[in-house]
């Protein structure tokens, strides 16, 4: 039991229950030290996993751990966003009485999203999936008083349940037919299978599992609701950081299959839809929150383009790395901003911040326009990639589809970006002070800067794969 | 060196313009005068050492200058015709934008002499353009007047279609040679000679007012009377006849060619005789007759004498130039140009005898110099064919009778006092009086060895039967015209006549007014596809909107989609005209609102909606894997 | 070296006005102008470093920015991208010097649009397609927010639909480099590596959907008929200077595009759509001078006549990749009236629009019919509208002309028809200059514009300047040609 492998995520364990502990037995004024702690966690997880890269993919732990850059890339990727959501969080939650054992909750949370990340059994899988969810409820729903939260922690909760009762049932199936766990003998398994139709059932229920995770077609109703009604600093690591680990758990199931089973088409499919509804929904949106929360979707759309096309191109899984990195820090630049104004969130309320608040509103555009892939910003270059990667795999509609989606995109971004820069001042704005203003300016300046520097984001996604 | 003749009068233009503001009209008479002069003095020193000069652009494109002997008269007489022009404009018209005037006026001749030294096409469509361009702001001149800025529109874009002629013949002739040069034309030949010789006529054609362009000479008449005696004598309308007469050679290897120009030339000189016959306005009358004159010049160059049409060019503007300027003296006084109100107006014993000479010269009366062309030219037509021959005398028999129309109305000797002129009024048209006179030297015997020697010419003798036809003609011309001023009501009589055959009224109606319709019709379009366009990007919108006020509510989403629909249909349908581009963003709205109907459905905020959604997905997906596994 | 500084001095310029003191009106439109007045005299300093009998591409600078892409900073100039550049620098520095209402926003008005020059001219002097693009997007974001902001009439709505519209068109331009991208042996953004190994060449079916990816692109930001109604609208709404750059800079990166990269990367299927873009292209002369002659609205006429100029550029492009060997001279004509046009363009609608915006500023309509009879009152007005006007109907004598006359004897020699068909354009656009003219400055004045000033000093010199510009290549056109002609030459294939 090479127990040093599982460093990174042990780091998050002990943190977690350490911040638990502390939380549970010093004064109120003392919790916000907890943040502190879980930054040091995390610090120590990144730490960890740094170590841990370079070496040969291998499997470890009895074959259910991967240690590849796939999984290293995205642990990196999502204890980074993590850490973000941390540094937002104090003012936020100080508020709060609870407000230690929070952390411990992201970080178990994280932890979940990791284990999906680098699971290579489908048991290890579940208890991922099923950890970040359960904490997600709870982090959602957090402002207890608060109708919103609740209603959204509520409709996370409905979902996720079926969607993982669904995902539970499938990976069943699977054991069933092949009476293994460890994905390579699955591998093995699976084809030697004569009659598919129950792979194609127990596949469909994985899908939807992992769809909800991602936040995709047909399970990404909750996003919005989610980004809208859940605590900033949590709608900014739950649009992110699950949908990094469900989009490798994904990529790592689907490489599974035997090649007679024509899932590329149903990703490709799902993948289309959920853009294009994504887009739809955001367009008119006048809630700033709900409108990163369709934009959220539509990326996971964008996303699985990388996963359609895992099998026909090697580019595949590197240019899903780059986008997930794109996406993700533009995501939580958007939400820093939205946590930085004190959450909030009708668009009217933007108006003319250009004037007031020069520096959110230059971080909101970068984010928006690194949504869009306008070059030089990290978004372009991720976009790029994914579409070379889906031409490469001859998915050329696809492609089509997602400039078409893209074309929708600028528009909405746009009705974003017009009052705030054009408008007259809607009135005095309050900020959340200075760790969220330079969480926010760090957020913002990684978008430019992952473009400008793209090539070290690239060629660490593709070193190795 | 070469360049300085052109560019000598176009600088001194702009100088004039920019510091002659101020100045009083006899120093601006004189500086005008005397760059015309000096321009004439830097001709005779071009001759002497034999100037030339190139440009090059590049290595495929060079704009060269060199003097040729047709090109040096035309030279000549330009620069010596301006100056009593620009003199009496300086004295006679009005002082308030005369700087700009003779300004203009200097560089109109700056231009010509550029298009008379151009050794190659590409600088003669540079000079052939400007010429254009600066008539169109001679013709401008007075701009508070909307009429006469429309004329010169006209004008100009007569002119400039005309002009796509030449351009044509320019990439004509360099497709098949590789060069502009008129050297290099000999080497024309089939197809790309046609094309290069079309393009030519045609050019030639509208700049020297043939049929049907002819026209546009009346349009120019709302210029001031210096700037149309300028642009009838000596530049612009002769250089279509020049072009013709110094490429004669080359025009000439089509056979086609002689024919289609006597042809154009007999018709162009009758009809307009007629035309100008019948005009009620001195001016008008002046404009038809030069159309009239250069077609006889163009019946020379189609039978193959262009040194005969360069003589008759000559002479005709020794005797046009006066009459303009005689004419506009008297308007002067009349304050109008009808020739009745003219009658009464009266001018100086020395306008009255001058015009007497010019008007003698333009009807052809023995034994002015403009006779003696004439006559060439009936000769030289004469053997081409016979008809043709007499056809020419009827024209000289129709411009004697216009001729003398015009002397008898406006300066015939009537009792009463006459006003003694200033000497400024009668210089310069005494002068062209004199030199016009002059020119009836050609009846000498002794002038036959120079006409023999002019180049394009050889030596002609003149059937006795045609001069008598033909002087009888001039007679019988004469007492009609003389008749004709008596009783104008008969001459004006026919209105077609005096509307240019209608010419006028067929191209505003067959390309004026059918452009401009075709250019609003086509801007209406624009705009419809623009909307079809915004519409296109308006039916992905409602979508979207429905979806988001859907995504808030269910309730009523239906009905606000059906109104919000049926409404922006509506105004689809009021916006757009046609049907067919009303369809494509219907069609979008109608899909668009399927589309948001399902996607209403989909964020209801319900979860047993979501459940549904879930458990649809979940079915199409095994549908899809099935079917996959299937086929 | 030279060519990167023309990029960093903008930029920096830029920067310096958004984040930099806080400059006064003046002081930031003073600023503007001697930072924009850099990047032209280093392009001066990069003409005389260009030896025209070199190698194509000069000035060379290749710094790998994405190598796992094959994506570089690589700049470079050859003739052709030389003499746009320098004509945009130029352009730009008139823009910042024309006095324009910056509503109390002058340090973010000059900030955007020097960063919009950066943009611009860094697309020009991009050697790498990907950095083509990056630029080509950037000067999107400049020039909307621009228009949205400065803008009169509906700015707001004008900006979203130019950078819609366009974003359209960018990013069928990024499906066309993908594919080219993924033809080339070994993979590179390189533009002297694609066009020296012309990938798809004989690619059939893929080839051409590639092209068709480009053509749609460069034909909405040229913008060709059909694709053109953005433009109008963006004309209109946008404030003086930034439609003469729109019009002057902007729409030359479609036809730049389309020469630097289907013409020269794809000769063989570009070759064989030839005739489909030459009759687009004929189609776009014709029906823009139709449309421009059919409208009351300065700004919008002279918005028509861009797409019927940009016509007559498309057409030589097209001319000069009708055939991969033949014709050469022609060609070459063709190509390099081509280039004339951009500049000449650039120029002459360049200060067109900048005397709209005069009007105006004077008169607060574009309507023509509104004015009328100001010639006594603003001769000064009077004389460079008119020379604008004859220049832009090609009159001899300036470089419309210069750069018409190239292109249709260019295309005579190939398309005859064609040619003779776009001839016709020329008397249109001359008859509604002639009449624009007349409803402007002839003719009775109504009592309204009684005090209707002349030019001020500085509208005076800076289109003083680009008339004479304009008279200059019309009447000595050596000095560009001398660098133009190689380069065409080189493209066209005739050694």
């Amino acid at each position: 039991m090479p127990v040093a492998d599982l460093l990174p995520e042990l780091a998050l364990l002990v943190g977690a229950v350490v911040i638990v502990l502390f939380a549970s037995f010093s004064p109120r004024s003392y919790q916000p030290v907890c943040a502190g702690l879980a930054l040091v966690a995390i610090a120590l997880a990144v730490f960890f996993t740094v170590m841990q890269s370079g070496g040969a993919p291998r499997l470890t732990f009895s074959g259910v751990w991967a240690l590849d850059t796939m999984a290293i890339y995205a642990k990196l990727l999502m204890l980074v966003s993590g850490a973000f959501a941390i540094a937002l969080s104090p003012r936020w939650m100080e508020t709060d009485r609870r407000h230690g054992e929070y952390y411990a909750l992201l970080l178990f949370s994280l932890l979940g999203a990791v284990m999906m990340a680098s699971a290579t059994d489908s048991m290890e899988l579940i208890v991922g999936v099923l950890l970040s969810s359960v904490t997600g409820y709870a982090l959602v729903a957090y402002h207890r008083a608060w109708a919103p939260a609740l209603e959204a922690g509520m409709k996370y909760f409905l979902i996720g349940a079926l969607a993982n009762a669904l995902f539970v049932i499938g990976i069943v199936l699977i054991f069933g037919l092949t009476g293994a766990t460890g994905y390579p003998d699955i591998a093995l398994e699976l084809p030697r299978h004569d009659s598919p139709l129950i792979v194609i059932v127990a596949l469909a229920f994985v899908v939807i599992g992992l769809a909800f995770k991602l936040g995709a077609f047909p399970a990404h109703a909750w996003l919005p609701d989610v980004a809208q009604g859940a605590p900033a600093p949590v709608a900014a690591l739950l649009t992110v950081v699950p949908k990094i680990g469900a989009a490798i758990a994904l990529v790592r199931f689907v490489q599974l299959l035997p090649g007679t089973i024509e899932w590329a088409w149903v990703i490709a499919g799902i993948s289309a839809l959920t853009m294009t509804l994504g887009n739809l929904g955001a367009m008119w949106q006048n809630d700033f929150r709900r409108l990163l929360g369709w934009s959220a979707v539509s990326q996971s759309g964008y996303a699985l383009m990388a996963v359609a096309v895992v099998g026909a191109s090697d580019e595949a899984v590197p240019s899903l790395l780059v986008f997930l990195a794109a996406y993700a820090v533009a995501n939580i630049t958007a939400f820093a901003a939205v946590v930085h104004l004190r959450g909030r969130t009708a668009l009217d309320d933007y108006r003319g911040l250009a004037r007031v608040r020069p520096w959110t509103t230059i971080a909101i555009i970068l984010a928006l326009l690194s949504f869009v892939g306008i070059p030089p910003l990290a978004g372009f270059f991720g976009k790029f990639l994914l579409f070379r990667a889906t031409l490469d795999g001859g998915y050329a509609w696809l492609v089509v589809v997602a400039l078409a989606n893209t074309v929708l995109s600028l528009f909405y971004y746009l009705r974003v970006i017009g009052p705030i820069v054009f408008d007259k001042p809607a009135g005095e704005v309050s900020d959340l002070g200075k760790t969220a203003a330079a969480a926010l300016m760090v957020a913002a300046l990684l978008v430019l800067a992952l473009g400008l520097w793209a090539q070290g984001l690239i060629a660490l996604a593709v070193s190795g794969t | 060196m070469l360049w300085l003749i052109p560019l000598l009068p176009l600088l001194s233009a702009v100088l004039l313009y920019g510091w002659c503001q101020g100045v009083g009209r006899v120093v601006l008479a004189a500086s005008a005068g005397l760059v015309s002069l000096i321009v004439a003095a830097l001709l005779v020193a071009g001759v002497m050492h034999a100037w030339s000069a190139v440009l090059r652009w590049s290595e495929t494109l060079t704009l060269q200058l060199g003097l040729s002997e047709t090109g040096l008269i035309f030279a000549f007489t330009v620069a010596l015709v301006a100056i009593p022009i620009v003199v009496y404009a300086a004295a006679h018209e009005p002082r308030r934008g005369l700087a700009r005037l003779l300004a203009l006026l200097t560089a109109f001749v700056g231009a010509m002499q550029l298009l008379l030294l151009a050794r190659d096409l590409l600088t003669l469509l540079i000079a052939w353009e400007l010429v254009g361009a600066i008539s169109w702001a001679l013709i401008a001149h007075q701009g508070s007047d909307a009429k006469r800025v429309r004329h010169a529109n006209r004008v100009f874009l007569v002119t400039r279609f005309g002009d796509l002629g030449l351009y044509i013949a320019a990439a004509a002739a360099f497709a098949h040679t590789g060069s502009f040069a008129y050297s290099e034309l000999a080497q024309l030949d089939g197809v790309a000679l046609n094309v290069f010789v079309a393009g030519i006529v045609l050019a030639c054609a509208s700049k020297s007012a043939q049929l049907p362009f002819s026209p546009w000479l009346f349009a120019a008449m709302s210029g001031p009377t210096s700037a149309s005696a300028l642009l009838h004598s000596a530049t612009m309308v002769p250089a279509g006849v020049y072009l013709v007469a110094q490429l004669h050679g080359e025009l000439d290897t089509a056979a086609w060619f002689g024919p289609m120009a006597l042809s154009l030339g007999l018709s162009t000189a009758l009809a307009s005789g007629l035309v100008a016959l019948a005009q009620p306005r001195a001016k008008h009358l002046l404009a038809a007759s030069t159309s009239a004159h250069l077609g006889l010049m163009w019946v020379a160059v189609g039978a193959g004498y262009p040194g005969l049409a360069v003589l008759h060019f000559v002479v005709h503007a020794l005797a046009k130039a006066p009459l303009f300027l005689a004419v506009g003296i008297a308007a002067e006084r009349a304050g109008s140009y009808r020739l009745q109100r003219l009658r009464s107006a009266g001018v100086s014993v020395g306008v009255s005898v001058a015009a007497l000479v010019a008007a003698a010269a333009i009807a052809g009366v023995f034994p002015l110099g403009g006779a003696w062309t004439k006559e060439a030219v009936v000769t030289v037509a004469g053997k081409f064919s016979i008809w043709a021959a007499i056809l020419a005398m009827l024209a000289g028999g129709l411009s004697a009778a216009y001729a003398a129309r015009l002397y008898v109305s406006v300066f015939h000797w009537t009792r009463g006092e006459r006003p003694a002129g200033t000497g400024l009024d009668r210089a310069p048209v005494c002068g062209f009086a004199v030199a016009g006179a002059a020119t009836a030297v050609l009846w000498l015997p002794a002038s036959e060895g120079v006409t023999a020697a002019w180049p394009g010419l050889a030596a002609l003798e003149f059937k006795a039967w045609e001069l008598v036809v033909s002087f009888g003609l001039v007679a019988l011309g004469l007492v009609a015209g003389a008749w004709f001023a008596r009783h104008p009501v008969l001459a004006e009589r026919s209105r077609l006549l005096r509307g240019w055959l209608g010419i006028p009224t067929l191209a505003q109606g067959l390309c004026v007014a059918p452009m401009l319709g075709l250019a609003r019709a086509l801007a209406r379009f624009d705009d419809l596809w623009d909307r079809v366009i915004t519409g296109a990007a308006l039916g992905v919108r409602n979508t979207a909107l429905i979806l988001a006020r859907g995504d808030d509510t269910v309730v009523d989403a239906g009905v606000r989609l059906a109104s919000r629909l049926t409404n922006w249909l509506a105004v689809q349908g009021r916006g757009a005209g046609e049907w067919l581009f009303d369809e494509i963003p219907q069609g979008i709205a109608r899909l668009s609102g399927a589309a948001s109907r399902y996607a209403t459905t989909l964020q209801t905020g319900m979860v047993h909606h979501y459940y549904g959604m879930i458990a649809a997905g979940f079915l199409a997906i095994l549908a899809l894997l099935t079917l996959g596994e299937l086929l | 070296m030279i060519l990167t500084l023309t990029l960093a001095v903008p930029l920096a310029g830029a920067l310096i006005l958004a984040f930099g003191p806080r400059f006064r009106e003046q002081t930031a439109r003073r600023f503007a102008v001697a930072t924009a007045t850099v990047p032209l005299l280093l392009l001066i300093g990069a003409w005389f470093r260009f030896d025209p009998a070199g190698p194509q591409f000069q000035l060379v600078l290749d710094v790998p920015w994405v190598p796992s892409l094959g994506m570089g900073f690589r700049l470079g100039v050859d003739g052709i991208a030389l003499a746009v550049a320098s004509m945009s620098a130029l352009l730009f520095v008139g823009a910042a010097a024309y006095p324009v209402d910056t509503k109390g926003m002058a340090r973010q008005y000059y900030a955007w649009l020097l960063f919009l020059e950066m943009g611009s001219l860094g697309l020009f002097l991009a050697l790498d397609l990907l950095l083509f693009y990056v630029f080509f997007d950037l000067s999107l974001v400049g020039m909307y927010f621009l228009i949205a902001r400065w803008g009169h009439g509906r700015p707001r709505y004008a900006a979203l639909k130019f950078f819609i519209y366009t974003l359209v068109g960018s990013l069928a331009l990024l499906l066309g480099i993908l594919g080219l991208y993924l033809a080339a042996e070994p993979a590179t953004f390189d533009m002297r590596a694609l066009i020296e190994q012309q990938p798809l060449a004989g690619g059939g079916a893929l080839a051409g959907l590639v092209l068709l990816a480009f053509i749609i692109g460069f034909a909405i930001k040229t913008p060709l008929v059909p694709f053109h109604t953005w433009l109008p609208r963006a004309h209109v709404d946008a404030p003086a200077p930034a439609s003469a750059l729109l019009a002057g800079v902007l729409l030359k990166m479609g036809t730049f595009g389309l020469l630097r990269i289907p013409l020269a990367m794809m000769r063989e299927t570009f070759a064989a759509w030839a005739p489909w873009i030459a009759l687009m292209a004929v189609l776009s002369i014709i029906y823009g001078a139709l449309v421009a002659l059919g409208q009351n609205d300065m700004k919008r006429r002279i918005a028509y006549t861009s797409i019927n100029h940009m016509g007559y550029t498309v057409l030589g492009i097209a001319v000069a990749g009708a055939m991969l060997e033949g014709n050469e001279t022609a060609r070459q004509l063709a190509l390099t009236g081509a280039t004339l046009e951009m500049v000449a363009h650039g120029l002459i609608t360049g200060s067109l629009f900048l005397v709209a915006g005069s009007f105006w500023q004077r008169g607060e309509t574009y309507d023509i019919d509104a004015y009328g009879g100001l010639a006594a009152q603003a001769p000064r007005l009077m004389l460079l509208t008119v020379l604008a006007s004859f220049a832009s109907f090609g009159l001899p004598g300036m470089a419309g002309f210069v750069a018409e006359f190239h292109i249709f004897v260019g295309t005579f020699a190939v398309y005859p028809w064609l040619a003779a068909v776009g001839l016709l354009g020329i008397v249109i656009t001359a008859a509604l200059f002639l009449q624009m003219l007349q409803r402007l400055f002839l003719g009775a004045r109504p009592e309204r514009w009684a005090d209707f000033g002349d030019l001020r000093f500085s509208e005076y010199v800076v289109l003083g300047v680009l008339v004479a510009l304009t008279v200059l290549i019309g009447v000595y056109p050596r000095f560009l040609l001398d660098i133009i002609v190689p380069s065409s030459r080189w493209l066209v294939g005739g050694g």
